[in-house]
């Protein structure tokens, strides 16, 4: 049983990489188990969280842990496009002739740490548009492949909004998850200060590298979702848009737009990671439920009254399932 | 085919268990709307008193909602993908073998649904369906429950004697009482031996009766009820007693005792005239009056020919002639009489002695008192009589003997039989009176636990016939002027409907009589006429029928 056997090795290495992540992080657990899973899905992940709790750091651990190029980009209100992507120069050979040579940005690594990605005005933040989705960049209309993999971590400080830019709509339907960095409790604080505090810090060693990465994606990617697990993920993103047919009464009263196909794909890519993960063959309900929230969160946009009325897209998220729980038990009841 | 196999194998004991539980539940469904039904058909036998809903009725009900339910879970089509998903929930399998169900088929050769599909079966396989599919109520059980319970307050509750108001009980016990008296009444008619053509017809009325009895006694039918269906009871038994004289009657019994009282007037009026000539004939012997003239003698030679003492008296040892004796017995309408005695003349004659000791001027005699009799009660209630004594006068004109004693034999069968069945009748009738009056009498505070003596039809003034029920009429109130009363208090008048005007009546009253006299027949047979007193309305719209006088 080929199969069993890769996803054995994919559990053992996934157990690997955090427990080599855990040695830096301490606590953060969603947050890292949601940075391995976009990492394996093929997707970027964008965290969210006030400063100090560790997202940049969790995203150098991450970062060390593979054998994987790593950039980082601070994004501030004066960074052009061309910081990010490369420009062209003009460099003058030994012959003395004259001629443009392409210098690749930042963007040109595996993992990219875009940090504090609305600081940028909207135009820098595009540039990342076609990286994330084509895994190029296109400059002077010359096309530039990006090394594979190619893995975007965002964070952004939802508190500081003075000098800020939203995130446009389209750049964060490119992120698979949106992850929200809570405050550690006490017992993660002690450990934490008393990690960084000692005399030797911690240090951790790649355990994965590229090639293998995109074997686990490959697996991921195998992985079987029945019709009616699917049917059921395709019916919460659907139930995320107004004046759907399944959707709750707090969607039509505080959506704006739903969530778009990315959404779905989201779910089950996610679903699958969390299946092989969990031993599993197959994508579960619960799968598709528990990656809800950080895949549909930030594809929700909601209307003047959800915004007036101080609703999160994540009540939206859980009405929409409390609605389609009739989907999810057996015909029988007995 | 063999991924198919490998699930279908643990599956299988997941489907009978489920199979099992499905039948369970859907009997408490079953149970719980057969529960619902019965609550509601309590209900509405106690309160609207619409329906009848005993213990056997609930039961009857209550087990078919429970078989129809468990029926349904037996036979109801359960698919693969169903009982896996069941499973699969219970067993927290998180969609392992629903999803190897759906994608077995469709991916073959796919390494990823093959470890799937082993790793459901080896799930599958590990769990013990009892374990995961425990017997429990659930929510449908307690709601059956609740039901039954409420179904089983709501049937006995009432019945507690210390839960019922004084009338209540006193009408129970009555109602109980006076279904014993019915049940009585219907066994002895069901005991008597009737011919096979009369004997359907009392039947049929025991059957009725001893119905009601049994229902009266089992407190099944109200007050009001059991009132009606006794009163319908009682037209059945005159229906039934019509059934078994004559159907096509054209002439009354009394019209036929009108017509032997004539024969017997004729008579006596003959018998005197002899004995006034014979008076003059011995006084003109004795030189004493003037001698007989010719047509006197033949008159009295013809009378004395003619007026011979009646044959069937003598027979019978009656205290007068036969037509006489049967003229004043149906006057009376007492058709029983005057059957008993016909039985007996035709008794006398089926003895082969009788006719032969008889001279053939008794002979000729007995003849034109036979055919005088079948003359007057020809196409009355008792025409069937009439035809077998017409038939026996014919067999003693053509001096058959034989014939006579076989009609004879065939007239005494044809009065007991209808005898037997009038007796039937009359005694369902009149049974039916004492429990019809007894009940009316229970209902008004007479209760036969309260001392009072029974109806007595022959004694009415010992009735209590109770404040008459109010017919429903329009009606207006007109008050008289006049002096107010010695403690102040006023008169007034209740007139119902308005008065004819003055004047000449615009219809003969023989036109309107039928009228009046259906609607007054309608009026006794809907309203509840205290029992006593329902004769004597029926005798008085009789009286007014003046063609039947």
């Amino acid at each position: 049983m080929e199969a069993v056997a890769r996803a054995e090795r994919f559990r053992r290495d996934l157990a690997a990489l955090t427990s080599e992540i855990g040695k830096v992080i301490v606590g953060l657990e969603e947050a890292v188990e949601g940075v391995l899973t976009c990492l394996l899905a093929d997707g970027h992940a964008l965290l969210e969280g006030v400063p100090g709790l560790g997202k940049t750091l969790l995203v150098r651990t991450l970062a060390q842990c593979l054998d994987l190029e790593f950039s980082r980009i601070q994004f501030t209100p004066d960074l052009m496009p061309a910081d990010i992507v490369g420009t062209n120069i003009i460099v003058e050979s030994p012959d003395g002739a004259r001629e443009f040579r392409f210098q690749p940005g930042p963007v040109f690594g595996s993992i990219i740490l875009a940090d504090e990605v609305n600081r940028a005005t909207p135009k820098t933040q595009s540039a990342l548009l076609e990286a994330m989705q084509e895994h190029s960049v296109t400059v002077a209309g010359q096309l530039h492949r990006l090394p594979e993999p190619f893995f975007v971590l965002a964070t952004q400080n939802p508190i500081e909004m003075e000098g800020t830019y939203p995130l446009p709509e389209a750049q964060l339907d490119r992120f698979l998850f949106k992850l929200l960095v809570g405050y550690p409790s006490l017992e993660q604080l002690d450990a934490i200060v008393e990690r960084t505090t000692g005399a030797a810090l911690p240090s951790v060693s790649p355990v994965l590298d590229g090639p293998r990465i995109l074997e686990l994606r490959a697996l991921v990617r195998e992985v079987p979702i029945a019709p009616h697990v699917r049917e059921y993920a395709l019916s919460l993103v659907l139930a995320t848009h107004p004046d759907s047919p399944v959707c709750p009464e707090q969607t039509n009263r505080f959506v704006r737009y739903g969530a778009s196909p990315r959404g779905a794909q989201a779910l089950i890519l996610a679903g699958k990671v969390w299946a092989l993960l969990d031993g599993r063959w197959s994508v579960s309900f619960e799968d598709i439920q528990r990656a809800a929230p950080p895949a549909l969160r930030h594809r929700i946009l909601l209307n003047f009254e959800g915004q007036a009325e101080g609703i999160a897209p994540d009540d939206v998220i859980s009405a929409v399932i409390a609605r389609l729980s009739e989907k999810t038990k057996p015909a029988l009841e007995l | 085919m063999q991924r198919g196999a490998a699930l279908r194998m643990p599956l299988a004991p997941f489907r009978r268990r489920i199979r099992l539980l499905l039948a369970e539940q859907m009997a408490l469904t079953g149970g719980a709307a057969a529960a619902f039904v019965c609550l509601l058909l309590v209900a509405m036998s106690k309160l609207l008193h619409i329906l009848h809903a005993d213990w056997l009725a609930v039961l009857s009900i209550l087990a078919a909602g429970l078989s129809a339910g468990a029926m349904w879970g037996a036979v109801r089509p359960l698919s693969d993908f169903d009982i896996a998903r069941s499973a699969e929930d219970r067993m927290r399998l998180k969609e392992r073998v629903s999803s190897a169900i759906s994608l077995g088929p469709r991916c073959p050769g796919d390494p990823m649904v093959e470890a799937l599909v082993q790793d459901a079966a080896e799930k599958l396989a590990c769990g013990r369906p009892s374990h995961f599919f425990p017997h429990r109520l659930g929510a449908r059980g307690r709601i059956f429950v609740g039901l039954a319970v409420l179904l089983a307050a709501a049937l006995i509750l009432p019945e507690l004697p210390f839960l019922q108001s004084p009338a209540t009980r006193r009408e129970r016990a009555a109602l109980r009482k006076e279904g014993e008296e019915v049940v009585k009444l219907a066994q002895e008619l069901e005991k008597r031996r009737l011919p096979t053509d009369r004997a359907k017809i009392v039947h049929q009325l025991a059957m009725n009766v001893k119905a009601l009895g049994k229902d009266m006694q089992r407190l099944r039918v109200t007050r009001k009820q059991a009132l009606v269906r006794l009163h319908k009871l009682e037209k059945q038994a005159q229906s039934a007693r019509a059934q078994l004289l004559s159907p096509s009657a054209k002439t009354s019994l009394a019209k036929a005792a009108a017509a032997l009282q004539g024969q017997q007037e004729e008579r006596a009026r003959q018998t005197s005239l002899l004995s006034q000539l014979q008076s003059q004939q011995a006084a003109a012997a004795q030189g004493k009056a003037q001698p007989l003239s010719e047509e006197q003698r033949r008159r009295l030679e013809e009378l004395s020919r003619s007026l011979k003492p009646s044959q069937a008296r003598q027979l019978l040892g009656l205290d007068g002639d036969l037509a006489s004796v049967l003229a004043q017995l149906l006057a009376k309408q007492d058709v029983q009489a005057a059957l008993d005695i016909l039985a007996r003349l035709a008794q006398k004659l089926e003895d082969p002695g009788t006719l032969d000791q008889l001279s053939p001027e008794e002979l000729r005699r007995l003849e034109e008192e036979l055919r005088g009799l079948a003359e007057a009660l020809k196409n009355t209630d008792l025409d069937e009589l009439a035809r077998e004594l017409l038939e026996m006068a014919k067999a003693l004109e053509r001096g058959d003997r034989k014939l006579c004693q076989s009609r004879a034999g065939r007239l005494g069968k044809a009065c007991l039989g209808l005898s037997a069945g009038l007796g039937a009748c009359n005694s369902a009738q009149a049974g039916l009176s004492l429990c019809l009056s007894g009940l009316s009498q229970a209902g008004q505070g007479v209760g036969p636990d309260q001392g009072t003596s029974r109806y007595d039809p022959s004694s009415p003034h010992r009735v209590n016939a109770g404040t008459p029920s109010r017919v429903p009429t329009q009606h207006y109130d007109t008050r008289i002027p006049g002096q107010l009363g010695e403690r102040g208090e006023a008169y007034s008048l209740q007139v119902l409907g308005e008065p004819d005007k003055p004047g000449q009546a615009q219809v003969p009253y023989y036109q309107v009589y039928s009228d009046y006299s259906k609607a007054a027949e309608d009026a006794v047979n809907r309203e509840e006429i205290p029992a006593p007193y329902r004769e004597r309305v029926k005798t008085y719209f009789e009286s007014l029928d003046l063609e039947k006088q």
